[in-house]
């Protein structure tokens, strides 16, 4: 409801702007008898062009009257006065003394014409519907006094650079550090990978390809595969794992070769031929499992494991000798 | 689930298989060296696909397959290719007989068991794309009927690599249908002194008929009893993807070199010809050796090369020769 009579209000303002505007200078100061214009001031009398002033107006009136001022843009407008409002009414209550209300109207005003004006009437509603006009002051508008004899031109400035805050570069500081963390760590996880470390720079330990090959046959003999009829995955992950085995210990690529290029490849590493045969065996029957439905007998089957491990640790050893030997050779 | 007896299948082809010693034995009486060559005839016949050869003139290429009629005792039939042959002059064509006042049809030399066309690309499209078509359909339309080719039907066909001038080389769509592309090299030292002193003889050796073409015929339907598993046959498939999107194979520097990879029809002639391999090698199921045994002659002529490729002079081999050190084997 009191929104409505704002709004009612409102439109009585603007309404009092149009009759002000129609009737020009004409209209004489009104005010009711309750309202005393206490003080009605401007910061400066005289400006110069483009500087800015302060009206400011103390308002007295009874508690339970109000005032609704129109806004002064519109009435400055609506006069085609020479005067630039900068920030329209602040209303301010300064004390409330007996029942009286003491109001202060301040406004913000400039002027880029020179001359001495008086200033467009400050124009009010009471919520009785009647308008208030209230008195302005005079405003003196001066031009800057040129001495055209001694006036030197000067260059036009160039634009004024307002020294960066600290608050303003903020953000692009903590972007460069997040960035320049975020290289440092994309280095650090290169060069520990490339060295073989963690994250935090701990020595990855990665076991030698035996220990692997026996741990992953073990896996496979402990899964009984063929136990349960499932011969072809039993011997694709026993010749997997001796071909891993094979890639790692003698840097053969053992995973793209079939079992004859793999044996042939191994004919020139130190591999005792017992062994040699035994792989070659294993080779076979696993391929005939793998591509020939081969139904091995289970002494194969009990036989393939063990088979694997005996050529893991025969290789593993005989690398042990060698480096036995060359460090005997070299001392 | 097909259910596939492995022993009894080995001794099958153990038993058909037989005939391949005594072709290769056949063949070597009058074939010195090429055993590459002889390997790939038989490939060819047992799988039911044709020959593309490329090698130098006097490389023993049409005695090979004469040889090779010769000892099935089949039909053998030689089409010298050159820029005025006409597609009648290969499949036939309708001759009006004054005798009995009707046209009659008189078959072309294409109506054999083995056929050689000397130099496919010295004639023009029209000719090869009838020689094509009546290998790819087995079949030839003169007039208003239409004839089955004898079987079995072996079509090889040469190329000199060298001579590029006034010849007409086939379209990558009409290459595709020959299963193998067999490049024939110079014998050894050793074999040409052993040819020379052949031909130095009074009688040149004569290769025996010791099969009857149904031997061949019954032997293709062994060869596709051949097993197969399902390893193999993602490995051939590995294989052929690779050369279409080689960087799914970690083969990324490939990528630029190849503009067109194999076909499915390679696929196909990868697997038969393997199968064919792997009987010649008198097993009863294919292994990945015999994949790629077969993977040069079945993919070398289905790969397309790049300008930078070329440019680089970088060959098809060279890039089967990646992929086959790169795809995993099973």
């Amino acid at each position: 409801m009191r929104r409505l009579q704002y709004i009612l209000m409102l439109a009585f303002a603007v309404l009092a702007v149009e009759r002000l505007s129609a009737q020009e200078q004409m209209i004489p100061i009104e005010k009711p008898a309750w309202l005393e214009i206490k003080e009605s001031s401007l910061s400066r009398d005289s400006i110069l062009v483009g500087e800015q002033v302060v009206w400011s107006t103390v308002l007295s009136m009874p508690q339970e009257q109000e005032l609704l001022f129109a806004p002064y843009a519109e009435v400055v407008e609506a006069e085609k006065a020479p005067i630039d409002v900068i920030h329209d009414f602040k209303l301010d209550t300064i004390a409330i003394k007996n029942g009286i209300r003491e109001i202060e109207a301040r406004l913000l005003l400039t002027s880029f014409d020179s001359g001495y004006y008086k200033l467009p009437l400050m124009v009010a509603l009471t919520p009785q519907g009647d308008t208030v006009y209230l008195d302005s002051p005079f405003l003196d508008v001066t031009n800057i006094q040129i001495d055209t004899a001694k006036f030197v031109m000067h260059d036009i400035k160039g634009q004024m650079r307002y020294p960066i805050t600290f608050r303003e570069m903020l953000p692009w500081i903590a972007l460069a550090l997040a960035l320049l963390l975020l290289g440092y760590l994309l280095y650090r996880y290169i060069k520990y990978r490339r060295e073989n470390r963690d994250f935090f720079g701990k020595p990855v330990v990665k076991d030698p390809p035996h220990i692997i090959a026996l741990r992953e046959l073990d896996k496979l003999h402990g899964e009984k595969l063929w136990q349960n009829g499932k011969e072809k995955l039993f011997y694709t992950g026993v010749t997997d794992t001796l071909r891993e085995y094979i890639e790692a210990r003698y840097g053969v690529s053992a995973m793209e070769k079939t079992s004859a290029e793999i044996m042939e490849s191994l004919t020139d590493k130190k591999i005792e031929e017992r062994n040699y045969r035994e792989l070659d065996e294993l080779f076979k029957t696993a391929d005939l499992v793998k591509f020939a439905k081969y139904s091995p007998q289970v002494h194969e089957n009990e036989e393939a494991v063990p088979a694997a491990v005996r050529f893991v640790n025969a290789t593993f050893m005989q690398e042990l000798e060698d480096e036995k030997q060359k460090g005997e050779e070299q001392q | 689930m097909e259910t596939v007896n492995i022993k009894e299948l080995n001794e099958r082809i153990q038993k058909e298989s037989a005939f391949v010693d005594i072709i290769s034995m056949e063949m070597n009486k009058v074939i010195v060296g090429q055993k590459h060559l002889v390997e790939n005839l038989l490939i060819g016949l047992l799988a039911d696909g044709h020959i593309l050869l490329e090698g130098m003139p006097g490389l023993a290429k049409t005695l090979a397959i004469n040889t090779l009629a010769n000892i099935v005792d089949a039909k053998f039939n030689r089409i010298q290719f050159t820029p005025d042959l006409l597609p009648a002059d290969v499949i036939g064509t309708m001759i009006y007989s004054q005798k009995s006042e009707q046209f009659q049809v008189k078959q072309g030399p294409i109506f054999a068991n083995f056929v050689l066309a000397d130099e496919i690309n010295r004639s023009p499209a029209k000719v090869q794309s009838a020689l094509l078509e009546a290998m790819q359909e087995r079949q030839v339309t003169i007039g208003d009927n239409t004839y089955r080719l004898p079987k079995p039907f072996l079509v090889m066909a040469t190329q000199n690599p060298v001579e590029q001038e006034g010849t007409y080389p086939l379209p990558e769509a009409q290459v595709d249908r020959f299963m193998l592309k067999v490049v024939v090299s110079y014998p050894k030292k050793e074999e040409e002194k052993l040819i020379i002193k052949m031909h130095n003889a009074r009688e040149f050796p004569k290769a025996s008929p010791v099969l009857k073409p149904e031997d061949i015929v019954r032997a293709r339907e062994v060869v596709k009893d051949v097993y197969m598993d399902e390893k193999i046959e993602k490995y051939i498939v590995d294989i052929v993807y690779a050369t279409r999107t080689p960087e799914e194979y970690g083969l990324g520097k490939l990528k630029d070199l190849i503009s067109y990879g194999a076909s499915p029809r390679a696929s196909i002639s990868l697997a038969m010809a393997s199968k064919a391999y792997a009987f010649i090698k008198r097993r009863g199921y294919v292994i990945p050796e015999d994949v790629r045994a077969v993977c040069y002659e079945v993919l070398r002529h289905r790969i397309g090369l790049t300008y930078e490729a070329e440019a680089e002079n970088i060959t098809t081999e060279n890039i089967i020769t990646d992929i086959i050190n790169t795809v995993e084997v099973p």
